[in-house]
């Protein structure tokens, strides 16, 4: 498969003058290729939310390079990495972190919304992808009235609803049980990558690596 | 709502300070000089042989001579500051501007007075008051005659004359038709001791101490009441976005446009602000209602283009308000989403 991403040396410290600096991602160097999926394990603290926050345009490394799908995005204004993740990166958060006062379709369409399609586009959208998670009813109800396995399908739709091409996945099973949990990696894996997405995901749980193509693993900032 | 009612009152005291002296005719007005010409403020005199030298004057097709003057009236220990107006027998010039009940045209020993005038002093129809030595019965009630400061009040021109007033206080001069006004008033000014104003003039001069008095602290008040509001808006909306920083982090990292997330924020301060101007001009307009129902003096007057104008200032200082919480939004972090 054509490769998607391309990291190489990648460091990113914080209070990098202060007297005990934290050096959270070391010349880390990795690589995705299209309809993949690599889990990154690692324990707390070792670094895998600041990469996955560098790779996803949120935060600016301090030295390296990431070239995703032919942009050198050392390059990319900021402008340029907002419309980035708005149109082909698609992230999923450890908690779903759906807004309460918008209904579950709108959560799902305000992406779309976002990136310039109708509001019928952006709803017809959202109503075929949760439909394909089995929450074309639910569409209307706010999150409040889902389960936690509920509530993270529907910011699994909302991270793939404009077809990414590549998706980052920050602890998705975290706070479900372990059916709920291997339900949405499924989930996560096929709707991702049925579209040539490659999917990144980083957690604690080593089991969740059984699913994934490759495996890598972080330790104190370094990928092993 | 404060505003709007304030000044509501404020126009509504310009309409009452006019509203008598707006009824008289004439194009021209003369007075005593050195004095303001305010009927409710100072008084005016013009000798006779004055008078004679402005009906002489080229240019005047007709001349109203009002007499007048300030006086107190007296009706168990309660005063009342009036403009004792002396109208003829004809009652062609100078009288009430409407009626509630009673005679328009008072006789010798009668008085008309305003309604809110009747309702101080707690008289009615056929009730007497006193003005120094003099009891005049009430022969009329009167409607349009409050000015707030005072109050205009009529009697019989042969009664104000018995009282001593023999001279015209001011004149009220129609022209001939085509005449210039400037010219003839330039021409009047000429003759001594009298100041000459146009008609608009007059009236303005007599809503004078109103605005004086008035304006600055309706300035003031809107002032307060613009930095208050815009100040409780600012902080809700800083406060609403600080606690819903992880969905602006959210809207953010999604890649949500910055101008996109910033017009939402505009957007709300401009609806929670447009909220606030219906529900205060609806309440301020209920306010009208009651104000005068409570206290017959004051009278509101709420022209649209005044809420128009209300309106347009709160967007303004919505717009203004939602400046910290853009700032808010723009200060959190999309890398912040991956800590909630």
């Amino acid at each position: 498969m054509p490769e998607l991403l391309r990291a190489a040396g990648l460091r990113k410290t914080f209070g990098a003058w202060s007297t005990s600096p934290v050096y959270a991602v070391r010349e880390a160097s990795l690589s995705l290729s299209q309809a993949e999926v690599v889990v990154i394990t690692g324990p707390s603290g070792s670094g895998k939310t600041t990469l996955l926050s560098l790779l996803g345009t949120l935060l600016t490394p301090d030295g390296g390079t990431i070239v995703f799908d032919g942009i050198d995005l050392g390059r990319a204004s900021q402008d340029e990495r907002r419309a980035l993740r708005l149109r082909r990166i698609g992230f999923v958060f450890q908690r779903g972190l759906l807004l309460g006062h918008l209904t579950v379709r709108q959560n799902v369409a305000l992406v779309p919304r976002a990136a310039g399609r109708s509001r019928h586009e952006a709803q017809a959208l959202a109503n075929e992808l949760l439909g394909r998670v089995g929450l074309g009813a639910r569409g209307d109800e706010y999150p409040q009235a889902l389960s936690a396995g509920e509530a993270q399908r529907v910011a699994l739709v909302r991270a793939l609803v404009m077809r990414p091409r590549l998706v980052l996945a920050d602890e998705p099973t975290a706070h479900l049980d372990r059916a709920s949990g291997l339900g949405v990696m499924a989930e996560l894996r096929t709707l991702a990558t049925e579209g040539g997405a490659g999917v990144l995901v980083v957690t604690h749980d080593p089991q969740l690596a059984a699913g994934a193509d490759r495996a890598l693993r972080l330790e104190d900032g370094v990928l092993l | 709502m404060l505003v709007l009612v304030a000044v509501g009152l404020y126009l509504g005291l310009l309409d009452a300070v006019a509203r008598w002296p707006g009824s008289l005719p004439g194009d021209l007005v003369i007075a005593e000089a050195g004095g303001s010409a305010t009927l409710l403020h100072t008084s005016s005199s013009l000798a006779p042989e004055r008078v004679a030298a402005v009906r002489a004057t080229p240019g005047i097709s007709v001349l109203h001579p009002l007499h007048g003057r300030l006086a107190w009236l007296e009706r168990d220990g309660r005063h009342a500051l009036v403009f004792l107006v002396g109208v003829d027998r004809r009652g062609t010039f100078g009288g009430p501007v409407g009626m509630l009940a009673g005679r328009r045209v008072p006789r010798i020993d009668e008085i008309v007075i305003d309604r809110v005038l009747a309702h101080d002093l707690r008289v009615g129809l056929g009730d007497r008051l006193r003005i120094g030595p003099a009891s005049l019965r009430v022969g009329g009630i009167a409607d349009g005659g409050n000015a707030v400061l005072g109050s205009y009040a009529f009697v019989s021109l042969g009664t104000l004359q018995a009282g001593g007033v023999t001279d015209a206080s001011y004149l009220f001069a129609g022209l001939d038709r085509g005449e210039d006004r400037g010219a003839i008033q330039a021409r009047l000014e000429t003759i001594p001791g009298l100041r000459v104003l146009s008609r608009t003039a007059f009236l303005a001069q007599n809503q004078s101490l109103a605005r004086q008095l008035l304006l600055p602290l309706i300035a003031t008040l809107a002032a307060i009441t613009a930095a208050v509001s815009g100040a409780i808006v600012a902080l809700v909306l800083y406060t609403t976005a600080v606690e819903h920083r992880t969905d602006w982090g959210l809207l953010s990292a999604v890649g949500v446009p910055t101008a996109r997330l910033f017009a939402t924020v505009i957007l709300q301060a401009v609806l929670a602000t447009g909220a606030g101007v219906v529900i205060g001009l609806l309440g301020g307009r209920l306010l009208g209602v009651a104000i005068p129902m409570v206290e017959p003096r004051f009278v509101t007057i709420m022209p649209v283009w005044l809420d128009a104008s209300i309106a347009a200032a709160a967007i303004a200082i919505g717009l203004a308000a939602s400046i910290a919480p853009v700032r808010a939004v723009a200060a959190v972090d999309p890398g912040s989403v991956f800590r909630a």
